[in-house]
């Protein structure tokens, strides 16, 4: 290679300080420099010399910087492709917005112990699904998927030291994860909004008070936020979906 | 349809084109991306790096599966469709079958040229 050109053993430590961030990194590049070698071979045994083929198996492959923004936005939205769980996930948000909008209601009904023990069963289930649904339907959330990890298992740790922490603790890694969320721009943002709308606005009525009209204000704007998450995520055709045959999917 | 719009197109589905093509046999990154240049007629314009991470979106959703592979002398990455992947395929393939069918439908065959007219 002449004197100014990059090698690619260069381009090789760009693509690392790119993708430095990224827990796959090590494979990224040895997936790359198997590229850029077997592009070599292959251009040097159709005539070109060593240089040349170096050259356009670089301009080929593309800039360190483009390649390494491609897989930084993959990883943020990790598999972030809507599949059969995730439509399930989303029914099961639907279901959910149910609970949570009806388990005021519930509360006031005589006798209403054994049907309230089965929504709070239904209830957490659901929320696990959705849970799960939200993180295959959205991936990694980036630094604010991570932020948002860290406060809530913070949160959960200062549980021993002092209690008054995990509300606001929660709370905190709802906001960070909504605001993730809204960044990504996958699930639709009034949604994302409505289930921030609890800890953002709420919380400083629901410290240290125990006002009853601000828990069923925000079991109903928690609950319409999980019904237009949920719509939004079951409307969405699966990659994974096998249907009847001659059906056009337009 | 000019070589812009066309390679515009075909990045739409290159999530199926990749399938279609790991399909055939477990291949490694190179190779697949070859084959697709090859079966693409060079038509999809894509520096080659950015198919890497559509190549992991594809595993993470578990329609593919890879392998790390010592025995060329270098550490090579193997792609291989799983059983979940394969109906996936069949299924698109027929959708795009169908789809192509119903537009064939309404754009009916080629208009014939029309012949020059003639001096007088």
């Amino acid at each position: 290679m002449s004197a100014g050109q990059p090698t690619i053993t260069d381009y090789l430590a760009q693509l690392r300080a790119e993708v430095a961030g990224l827990p796959d990194a090590d494979s990224i590049v040895d997936e790359a420099a198997d590229h850029l070698y077997s592009t070599v071979d292959a251009l040097v045994a159709g005539g070109a010399t060593v240089a040349e083929a170096e050259r356009a198996a670089l301009a080929r492959y593309g800039a360190a910087r483009t390649v390494g923004r491609a897989f930084g936005r993959e990883h943020d939205r990790g598999g972030a492709v809507a599949t059969r769980f995730t439509r399930r996930a989303g029914l099961a948000a639907i279901v959910l917005a149910v609970v949570v909008a009806s388990g005021d209601v519930v509360d006031w009904l005589p006798h209403s112990a054994g049907v309230s023990g089965l929504m709070t069963a239904t209830g957490v289930v659901c929320f696990l699904v959705v849970l799960r649904g939200i993180r295959m339907r959205h991936g990694r959330l980036g630094g604010w998927g991570r932020a948002a990890t860290w406060v809530l298992l913070g949160s959960m740790l200062s549980v021993f030291l002092l209690s008054g922490f995990i509300m606001l603790g929660i709370s905190l890694a709802l906001v960070l994860a909504g605001v993730g969320m809204l960044r990504a721009g996958i699930l639709p943002p009034p949604a994302i909004a409505l289930l921030m709308f609890g800890p953002v606005v709420l919380l400083p009525f629901r410290v240290g008070t125990e006002l009853a009209w601000v828990d069923t204000l925000g079991d109903l704007v928690a609950g319409a936020g999980y019904a237009w998450m949920g719509w939004a995520m079951w409307r969405e055709p699966a990659l994974d979906e096998v249907t009847p045959e001659g059906r056009v999917n337009a | 349809m000019n070589r812009g719009m066309r390679a515009e197109s075909l990045k739409g589905h290159l999530d199926l084109l990749l399938l279609a093509v790991v399909a055939d046999g477990p291949r490694h990154g190179y190779a697949v991306i070859e084959e697709l240049r090859h079966r693409t007629g060079d038509a999809l314009d894509l520096p080659e790096g950015t198919v890497y991470p559509a190549l992991h979106r594809l595993e993470e959703a578990g329609l593919l599966t890879s392998r790390w592979d010592e025995s060329s002398g270098r550490r090579r990455r193997v792609y291989a469709l799983t059983a979940e992947g394969g109906p996936v395929l069949e299924e698109r393939r027929r959708d795009w079958q169908s789809f192509a069918k119903v537009v064939q439908g309404v754009l009916g065959p080629p208009a014939r040229p029309r012949s020059a007219p003639r001096a007088t």
